[in-house]
């Protein structure tokens, strides 16, 4: 990464997503109608929806400008869970760049702040990591449609119904391996109970959700 | 309706768009007003329809000193216009001005955006972007567009004592 080209410093073309046109869709339903459907559903926990921080016009006009809109977000989001970051199995954060989902991380809990860096570099966010992050490779390598993609990942981790590599069974799903290694091609994190969604609008501005086994 | 040319864009103020035009017709003239607001009496960047402290939808232009220090900035390698192509690396500076500095908390302070230009309003040279970051002090000057609309800019103040080294990116 450090080693592409420089765009706007300190960000080289790598930590930068590329522009896609592709597209998502998410069915929300009761709980109760969710039990008849054939796919075991994802629950939601809790929703913090459009938070903003003080100066929702611009944020930079409200310091520290390193600090995000998930730090105020983090307080209606854990609470309404019954469940905090480190409960969490799964992350996925929006990373339009790769700085969000560092700034995101700190400001939710995930790590201290100013920490993000050793998070992000540590493998804890690796698949076999303490809380794979963005599994399915996220705005930096999957593609950009909003923080969306992230949350059809995590319900996938939660049904246990990765879409990656490994062999489709006689019962038609996929045989995970959890082979992470470098020749693995699985993508399904084993056990997940519990997943949070961090989403970002601009700096100032962010939704997230909280996700739970049925 | 202003209309000019920057560089090769197309830069309009439309009608309709009376804080903008109030904001920039400041410019022309080459006096840095904000608005300030007639209920609590604070300034606030950028030109908005209310005030963000109180919400009040009445405000008055006020002359503000165009003087400050360096907040943040980006500098871009890689430019989109192609005006802007000849110029790279080139800074964006976020200035942080000395009014209302910590007001209305520690938090908060008017930052104003513009390019890092000689003083003449040209744009400042990759040898110049080299010299400044983070802390150093600056003062306002105005690039003239067209008839009624110049833009807000920063150059180096060169009568304001300086940080021996201002904090920057490490350089590659």
């Amino acid at each position: 990464m450090l080693n592409s080209r420089m765009i706007c410093k300190p960000l080289h073309l790598l930590d930068c997503c590329v522009e896609t046109d592709n597209a998502t869709c998410v069915i929300v339903t009761s709980a109760d109608r969710a039990k008849d459907m054939r796919h075991s559903p994802a629950l939601i926990r809790s929703v913090a929806g459009r938070v903003c921080k003080p100066r929702i016009d611009m944020h930079y006009q409200h310091g520290p400008i390193t600090t995000v809109a998930g730090h105020y977000a983090k307080d209606i989001l854990w609470p309404n869970a019954g469940v905090g970051p480190e409960d969490v199995d799964v992350t996925g954060s929006y990373d339009a760049f790769t700085f969000t989902t560092m700034l995101q991380l700190e400001d939710y809990g995930f790590c201290k702040k100013g920490e993000g860096g050793q998070y992000v570099s540590d493998g804890t966010m690796r698949l076999g990591g303490r809380r794979p992050n963005n599994t399915s490779g996220g705005h930096l390598c999957e593609g950009y449609t909003h923080g969306m993609n992230m949350v059809i990942e995590n319900v996938r981790q939660i049904r246990g119904e990765v879409d990656d590599d490994c062999p489709i069974g006689p019962d038609g799903k996929r045989q995970h391996t959890y082979d992470h290694g470098h020749n693995g091609r699985c993508r399904q994190v084993k056990d997940v109970n519990v997943t949070a969604n961090l989403g970002w609008a601009h700096p100032g501005t962010g939704s997230a959700m909280v996700m739970a086994r049925a | 309706m202003l209309q000019g040319d920057h560089m090769g864009m197309t830069l309009t103020v439309l009608d309709l768009d009376t804080q903008n035009l109030g904001y920039f017709g400041h410019c022309a003239d080459h006096a840095f007003h904000l608005q300030q607001c007639t209920q609590c009496d604070l300034l606030h960047y950028p030109p908005t329809t209310t005030c963000p402290f109180c919400g009040n939808p009445e405000q008055k232009w006020t002359p503000v000193e165009g003087k400050g220090t360096v907040y943040s900035y980006a500098e871009v390698h890689h430019a989109i216009q192609p005006g802007f192509k000849g110029h790279t690396p080139y800074m964006v500076l976020l200035v942080e001005l000395d009014t209302q500095k910590g007001k209305p908390t520690e938090h908060d302070a008017l930052r104003v955006v513009g390019n890092f230009v000689t003083p003449d309003g040209e744009m400042a040279p990759p040898e110049m972007v080299k010299t400044i970051g983070i802390g150093s002090r600056m003062r306002m000057v105005f690039k003239d567009v067209t008839e009624g609309l110049s833009l807000p800019m920063w150059t180096l103040d060169e009568d304001a004592p300086q940080p021996a080294t201002p904090w920057r990116y490490a350089q590659e």
